[in-house]
């Protein structure tokens, strides 16, 4: 009699580890280990003339074969931005051994592919060398085909990463597209194949439903933000009219937006005042609020941070942000 | 005792031993998966062939026959099969006439109808067991098997 507890059961249906993608994926992750033996004995009783009689019946027994299978899952379904001419952006892929026994992948990377608008440039393709998931930079080993191809266990997940460089002259809202190939090296062929002796503990190999290949497709959109500044002057001279003379006040403001998609970090506006005027003291004044001419914890200073000049820190501005505005005065000596 | 009476009493003897009758249930179980292949007419063939290249999700078709050899019936007769370690039941074929399946979630010590087992679920409370929870199966039969009846009895099983 075999000992099964019914929670052990239990848990044997329930172990899915991860979300399984389109490619070849089987319902039950891993699965009973290639090798190992099933066992099946039947066993009777009954009575005769009222005597108790017991016979076993014989025991039948096969051994579980490797089944080959993985999925292969783009983390980014939704797509990632970048800007145009961005280098080394990272495109992160996970590759889940399926299958009941160990199994040794090979990866392709290909960026140009048909039906997008643009080829992203393929950087290199890099191992989660360190297990965090997370593209790190220098930690993560380059991948060498034939030299440091990713061996997993059944159950096992790595993370894979493709950097793309995007071309300078793409425009906000393209797509591009990225593909990671990736091959069992058992073998490929049609499903159900059988590769003889090439599973684990000398049993056979067979070949899932992926048929030892699977591929996942990256989308990679671009965010061109692109800022715009309206520079207007009202001069307003000693007798109420608006003439630039001696005496003048010229009051400017310079309004700054943002279009298209992504965000403008750390946005900066210099104004270098027009020659032959000086700056009114205090007269900095941004989205309604002044600013000192010091260089302090506010948004702006005047003639410090460059000599001459209006420095104004605006911070990060998206399209949706509402426009900034920034208001300085004159004189005309 | 002189020689003629000795050979009579042996005589006697044999004669004397009764016939025995036996009742003998003989089991013998098979695994089979079942195969579909297209013939030449490209009419789908299904097969059946000895359980061989198992992999995991593959359904597996435990059967076991059953034959009285003996020359008395046999009463009370109760088939016990554990569900295979690494398997999980899917379902049961067609019974026989006068026998009753009956199911164990808790290792064989005891058996009802399935539709009254409960085991306990993951949340710790109580559910209805379903047929991948059973341990044990057991054909019950509640007719004598006369000598030389014989029949099968099987279930098909997952590979987890």
């Amino acid at each position: 009699m075999q000992a099964q507890g019914p929670s052990r059961r239990a848990m044997g249906i329930l172990l899915l580890t991860a979300t399984l993608s389109c490619c070849g994926a089987r319902a039950f992750a891993g699965g009973t280990p290639a090798g190992a033996d099933v066992t099946a004995q039947a066993s009777v009783s009954w009575n005769q003339q009222g005597v108790a009689h017991s016979a076993t019946s014989n025991a039948t027994s096969f051994t579980v074969d490797e089944i080959v299978d993985f999925a292969v899952v783009c983390q980014d379904a939704a797509g990632v931005e970048a800007f145009p001419g961005e280098t080394g952006r990272a495109l992160s892929f996970t590759l889940l051994n399926t299958g009941n026994g160990p199994e040794t992948f090979r990866l392709l990377a290909l960026d140009a592919l048909a039906g997008d608008d643009f080829d992203p440039l393929l950087a290199g393709v890099h191992l989660d060398t360190n297990g965090n998931g997370i593209w790190d930079p220098g930690a993560d080993d380059v991948y060498v085909q034939g030299g440091n191809d990713p061996d997993l266990p059944a159950d096992a997940v790595i993370s894979i990463f493709l950097l793309v460089d995007l071309p300078p002259d793409v425009v906000d809202r393209q797509e591009g597209t990225a593909k990671l190939v990736i091959t069992a090296m058992t073998g490929v062929g049609a499903p159900g194949t059988v590769v003889l002796g090439a599973g684990a503990g000398g049993t056979d190999a067979v070949l899932g439903s992926g048929g030892g290949t699977g591929d996942a497709t990256a989308l990679v959109r671009v965010a061109a933000v692109e800022l715009e500044l309206a520079k207007t002057a009202v001069v307003l001279d000693p007798d109420g009219g608006s003439e630039p003379r001696p005496g003048a006040l010229i009051t400017y403001t310079i309004t700054v937006t943002a279009t298209g998609g992504g965000t403008a970090r750390g946005v900066v506006v210099t104004d270098p005042l027009p020659p032959a005027t000086d700056f009114v003291p205090a007269s900095l004044i941004l989205d309604g609020v002044p600013l000192t001419d010091a260089a302090d914890t506010d948004a702006g200073d005047y003639n410090v941070t460059i000599p001459g000049t209006l420095t104004i820190n605006l911070g990060d501005i998206t399209a949706i942000s509402p426009s900034r505005e920034i208001a300085f005065q004159v004189s005309i000596p | 005792m002189p020689r003629s009476h000795r050979i009579l009493l042996a005589g006697l003897l044999i004669l004397a031993v009764p016939c025995l009758a036996t009742a003998q249930i003989e089991l013998q179980s098979t695994a089979e998966v079942e195969t579909v292949t297209t013939g030449a007419d490209g009419i789908p063939v299904t097969a059946r062939t000895a359980a061989v290249k198992v992999v995991p999700g593959d359904e597996v078709i435990y059967t076991v026959h059953y034959r009285n050899s003996g020359t008395d019936h046999a009463e009370d007769v109760v088939i016990t099969n554990p569900v295979p370690e690494h398997m999980h039941l899917l379902r049961t074929d067609g019974l026989q006439p006068g026998c009753t399946l009956v199911f164990s979630v808790d290792d064989g010590q005891s058996f009802d109808a399935l539709s009254r087992l409960e085991i306990t679920g993951n949340n710790g409370r109580p559910r209805p067991a379903t047929a991948a929870d059973c341990t044990h199966l057991r054909w019950v039969f509640e007719r004598q098997l006369e000598p030389g009846e014989a029949g099968a009895v099987s279930y098909v099983a997952q590979l987890l």
